[in-house]
């Protein structure tokens, strides 16, 4: 499955002149644990609720003076989106990050995709070889009460 | 019965209340770690969490070097004995919304459960289970067994699967770790 198909859209995004304490609020009030910074149009960072507080406290900024795209992680590790979706879950492990954001050919934000998300799909999967090696087990003691 | 002592962490990130908010964010930058249990007298206030600070220090435009810890933190504080069942601690976890527990034996604070380390633990389970039941396949005299393992790992797949849904992303992107190399493993013992 393209992960294009299974990403969250769109993903929730800010400019990269807006300050911290402004993306502390959209975390706050919308319930959201990050956000992509844009700048014209394109994605160039990623910063979450930790990262916020961690990168202007611990060095004594202020969250209402700082812009977001100081302090932003990158360069932003994204995913196009007609790979697949395992292709996401190796890009995350190997880059150790916990969301991923899509884009198109062309490098434009299309959605972002969660391990969460793909925690959901990996669960499904077991659940799956659960129901099948149920239905392959006990053939031996089950048609052989069925014969008595 | 699985009980609390045996799946506690004993080093615990602490801060005292009059602390200040950004000391926190130091104390939790220093040690790795997302959350400080609140100690007030010696013994356990409350907690406060990375969260906490961005929602009500950060994005309220409050002085970081001016609020203390107790002002922010989360109260009343939901805490574990050593002897209770672990259940009544996950219990605890979801009718919060919290991911850890402090545990407390004669009003000292000795550790604390973390939702990641019991999950590890139900992981773990799950991985024995799914080793029992391909063991047992084939053992046709042993058939009422394999499928009492395999009942057992359904139930649990569909209760992990059921929990998921109401965790925090730590603690499902450490599941998630599990479940994969769970699944890896059932994998390669199929070839």
């Amino acid at each position: 499955m393209p992960v294009g198909d299974y990403c969250e859209k769109p993903a929730a995004t800010i400019l990269g002149n807006e300050t911290v304490r402004a993306a502390a609020r959209r975390l706050r009030d919308e319930g959201l644990g990050s956000l992509v910074v844009v700048s014209e149009g394109r994605p160039i960072g990623i910063v979450t609720d930790r990262d916020l507080v961690m990168k202007t406290l611990c060095s004594r900024l202020d969250p209402g003076a700082v812009r977001v795209d100081e302090i932003a992680s990158r360069p932003l590790v994204t995913i196009e989106q007609d790979r697949s979706v395992e292709d996401a879950v190796r890009t995350i492990r190997d880059h150790a990050v916990r969301r991923l954001p899509v884009v198109d050919d062309k490098g434009a934000l299309v959605g972002i995709v969660s391990a969460d998300d793909l925690l959901a799909l990996a669960a499904g999967e077991l659940s799956g070889l659960a129901v099948a090696a149920r239905a392959q087990r006990p053939s031996g003691s089950g048609c052989g009460r069925q014969a008595q | 019965m699985m009980t609390v002592a045996e799946h506690y962490q004993k080093g615990v990130a602490t801060i005292l209340a009059g602390a200040t908010a950004r000391d926190a964010a130091d104390a939790m930058k220093a040690r790795s770690v997302g959350s400080l249990v609140v100690m007030r007298d010696g013994a356990p206030a409350g907690i406060v969490t990375d969260r906490d600070l961005l929602e009500r220090v950060v994005a309220d435009g409050k002085d970081a070097g001016a609020t203390a810890v107790a002002d922010v933190m989360s109260e009343p504080l939901q805490v574990a004995s050593p002897a209770d069942p672990l259940e009544r601690v996950v219990e605890l976890m979801s009718a919060h919304g919290i991911r850890r527990v402090p545990v407390v034996a004669n009003r000292e604070l000795v550790g604390i459960v973390a939702l990641d380390d019991v999950l590890a633990k139900v992981s773990e389970e799950l991985s024995d289970l799914a080793e029992g039941a391909r063991r047992e396949v084939g053992g046709a005299q042993r058939a009422a067994r394999t499928r009492e393992l395999a009942r057992d790992l359904g139930e649990r797949l569909r209760e992990a699967g059921s929990q998921i849904e109401q965790l925090g992303s730590d603690a499902k992107h450490s599941l998630l770790r599990e479940l994969d190399g769970l699944r890896e493993r059932i994998r390669s013992r199929k070839g």
